[in-house]
């Protein structure tokens, strides 16, 4: 077995026998008739009518290096609505053909690199700037897929991509993180990665937020955990297991990644599959092509602990979007149901049958009791990755007391769910303190300037 | 069967309510992230300590007959109701559940053979001047039950005094078949070693088989039902722990100082409510520290005082007023730790 370096955090949460998409699961492709591309700020390069390929440049912001996160189209066809937000491509039934498609423009491989981020580096503007690059080959999140799958069929273009880092830039060391328990069964990957004198492999513990990005550089440099540092900094990337897939693949195809692989799990009708569909595909279609009924059911995109719901069905699937659950919403009353044995259902504390007897967790989007006042039990302080008090700092932000939370270090929140996940009285920490952080940004800009923080 | 009119009426609505949530549960569901909840809620969290306090009342039941079950009756009706009036005062959706613990373990620090309207007088105490006006569940400075006791066996010293028996004649079905036990009178082993300096036979303190409280006389059933606490991570180890800790140490080194005034360690740990307080009062997560450190002063404060009290001072039992003292500085504490722990942040700030 590749050498490691055991990395460790205080708090987490282990999300035991829930659903895991395991073994060897082959990409389904979904191509789509008609895409709708968000271009964000950037000057728009085309117009109505006009013919694009898959992989051209559609938007890009140019700055004094020539380009910077540049949009490109994720299908071949004709440009039919180009508004304020949006370009939207038609497949064209007829054929045409095309200019000749070069290849070898001078920024190709440097668009590929920085389109391939996700929530990576915001402004990458000198190579020799990156002394740290990440990549996350963690899942810790109920719902997740193991890194075998991933990586089945996608060895070889991971370790391209890994090789590609390196060589780019000079400077950077690479660090994977991945659990201990898929290290035997990745052998092929890190035993390849071992050759790469720049890069090393992390074993984080196996516990919910292992994969948070910021938690991570935490756990590399031995830091306090904080997300705002994170935010400012330019001298790290971070690769996620389905962006290094799409880099790796990029750069063997010689073309911008333009599609996104997406992790799809259905209770009823039973799905479990990871999709290859192009950017600004809209929701509505793959799941129709997934025969999927949304009829009282609710999707959930990116987690199940940070995602966000879906209402709209007209959702166009940006590179953001990370993975989709469907769970039903009926949620049925029973009797007595604080007595309940709980065979599947999950707790922090031990007091369900789940905790001794290994049978799959059920997923259900019910909060599983009514709201209560804190009783301090203190579960969210113990499960915080971040080592803060939640149940205080909410007690706090609720008060309008923005600088007592601020001194309780409210800004080290990294917004991983936990404390809301755990909480007995059902409260919604995670929530509360998602706003709160952003009027403490604006409110107490001025008392965040030389902070040294408390482990 | 329940009409919309009897859940919203501001009286009875928060028993309707209270009613239906506990026979039928909540069909509420997640609005934003997390998307999926923890299974555990307030009513299996505090059903889980009823439950662990379970076979210390069976215990007395056998123990001092089945005017036991009077006992827990009266604190329930008297404890709920009182609860009920504030829910309907302070127009709550339903009552909350700590009320129910509270009054299941208010009776089993009850004398067995303590007068009905004494229970009813302490647990109304205990709930409205130890928690309700503090602001309800979770704001409350104080255990309520242990507030509760201690208004009693201040108010009414000789009630209290008057009321110790020793168990019954354990056989067969023990108190199961006697309404009460025969009124013989007998000191529990703390007040026999303050007026005499007679230590009792630890086995049978640690058996049961001495006066003592409704709940409090068989260690075995209140260790194990601290112990499954414990594991199921209602309540937190490190409280129960220190105050054991406490305890052990400053009974060794008052004891090998003062042997005459201080009773040996064991005496101390299974003597009197010791026990039962550091199990199930001490790890009362509303009025202990939130801080891990602050967990373990507090706790190391219960031990020590309750051996401080019962040595130096003319009460015979000390950890009531060591748990209200230790609820006293709570706040103190948390305050300290907190500060010290974010001093250099702030030092950053200013």
């Amino acid at each position: 077995m590749a050498k490691y370096k055991t990395l460790s955090f205080k708090g987490g949460y282990r999300f035991k026998r829930f659903l895991c998409l395991d073994g060897e699961i082959s990409l389904q492709r979904f191509e789509p008739k008609s895409v709708s591309i968000a271009f964000g700020n950037m000057a728009v390069q085309v117009r109505q009518g006009h013919f694009v390929r898959k992989g051209d440049r559609i938007a890009s912001k140019s700055n004094s290096d020539g380009n910077d996160f540049p949009v490109f189209a994720s299908m071949t066809g004709r440009v039919t609505v180009v508004n304020d937000e949006r370009v939207e491509i038609c497949k064209e039934i007829s054929t045409h053909i095309l200019d000749s498609y070069s290849t070898k423009t001078n920024h190709m491989r440097e668009n590929i690199l920085y389109s391939a981020f996700l929530g990576g580096v915001s402004q990458v503007t000198n190579v020799d700037e990156i002394s740290h690059i990440v990549i996350s080959a963690v899942h810790t999140q109920p719902v997740a897929v193991a890194l075998n799958t991933w990586l089945h069929d996608n060895t070889r273009v991971c370790v391209d991509a890994i090789t590609f880092l390196s060589d780019c830039y000079t400077n950077s060391h690479i660090t994977i993180c991945c659990l201990k328990r898929d290290l035997q069964r990745i052998e092929e990957f890190t035993s390849l990665c071992s050759l790469n004198d720049k890069c090393s492999i992390a074993v984080v513990p196996p516990k919910y937020p292992s994969e948070n990005r910021f938690l991570q550089w935490s756990m590399i440099t031995g830091q306090p955990v904080s997300a705002i540092d994170g935010m400012a900094a330019s001298e790290r990337m971070f690769f996620d297991m389905p962006s290094l897939i799409l880099f790796g693949r990029a750069l063997c195809q010689h073309q911008p990644p333009t599609d996104i692989l997406l992790p799809v799990y259905c209770a009823d009708p039973e799905i479990r599959t990871i999709m290859q569909v192009p950017v600004g595909t809209c929701l509505k279609d793959l799941l129709s092509f997934l025969q999927i009924d949304t009829q009282g059911k609710r999707i959930i995109a990116g987690g199940l602990l940070t995602g966000d719901e879906i209402t709209d069905s007209s959702y166009m699937l940006t590179r953001s979007t990370t993975s989709l659950t469907i769970v039903p919403e009926t949620i049925k009353r029973s009797f007595m149901w604080f007595l309940r044995p709980g065979r599947d259902l999950d707790s922090y504390t031990k007091s369900f049958a789940a905790s001794v007897i290994p049978v799959a967790k059920k997923l259900t989007t019910g909060t599983q009791g009514s709201l209560r006042a804190c009783i301090n039990c203190g579960y969210c302080a113990e499960v915080c990755p971040a080592g803060l008090y939640p149940h205080l700092l909410y007690n706090d932000v609720t008060h309008d007391l923005l600088e007592e939370a601020l001194e309780k270090q409210i800004d080290r929140c990294i917004d991983c769910g936990l404390c809301s996940y755990v909480c007995p009285s059902k409260i919604p920490l995670a929530t509360t303190l998602r706003e709160a952080k952003k009027s403490v940004y604006t409110e107490c800009a001025h008392l965040m300037h030389n902070r040294d923080y408390a482990i | 069967m329940i009409s919309s009119e009897m859940k919203e009426n501001r009286y009875i609505g928060p028993i309707v309510n209270s009613l239906d949530s506990f026979f039928f549960g909540s069909d509420a569901s997640t609005s934003h992230a997390p998307f999926i909840h923890d299974a555990v809620d307030l009513k299996r969290y505090m059903f889980f300590v009823i439950m662990a306090a379970l076979p210390c009342a069976l215990a007395g039941i056998y123990l001092y007959g089945l005017r036991v079950v009077a006992v827990i009756a009266v604190s329930y009706i008297f404890g709920v109701g009182t609860e009920a009036i504030f829910a309907a005062v302070r127009r709550q959706d339903e009552i909350h559940e700590g009320a129910f613990v509270t009054c299941m373990l208010y009776a089993l620090i009850m004398p067995p053979h303590v007068p009905l309207w004494v229970v009813a007088v302490g647990i109304v105490f205990g709930t409205v001047f130890a928690k309700e006006v503090f602001g309800g569940t979770g704001k409350n400075i104080f255990n309520p039950a242990m507030a509760g006791r201690l208004f009693i066996s201040l108010a009414f010293p000789d009630l209290i005094a008057r009321t110790w028996v020793l168990p019954l004649d354990t056989a067969g079905m023990g108190g199961f078949s006697v309404w009460i036990s025969d009124a013989v009178t007998g000191a529990t082993p703390l007040t026999l070693f303050q007026r005499s300096g007679e230590i009792s036979n630890i086995a049978a303190i640690f058996w049961g088989n001495i006066g003592g409280c409704i709940g409090e006389t068989v260690k075995p059933f209140i260790v194990l039902g601290g112990l499954f606490l414990m594991y199921t991570r209602i309540s937190n180890w490190r409280l129960p722990i220190a105050a054991i800790f406490g305890l052990l140490l400053s009974s060794v080194v008052l004891h090998t100082i003062y042997p005459q005034q201080c009773a040996p360690v064991l005496f101390h740990l299974f003597g009197g409510g010791f026990l039962f307080a550091a199990f199930f009062m001490v790890s009362d997560p509303v009025t202990t520290p939130a801080t891990r450190i602050g967990k373990w002063i507090c706790g190391v404060m219960v031990g020590m005082l309750t051996v401080l009290i019962r040595t130096f001072t003319g009460y015979v039992e000390g950890v009531m007023f060591a748990v209200i003292i230790a609820n006293i500085f709570t706040p103190l504490i948390d305050y300290i730790i907190l500060s010290m722990r974010y001093r250099t942040a702030r030092r950053g700030v200013r």
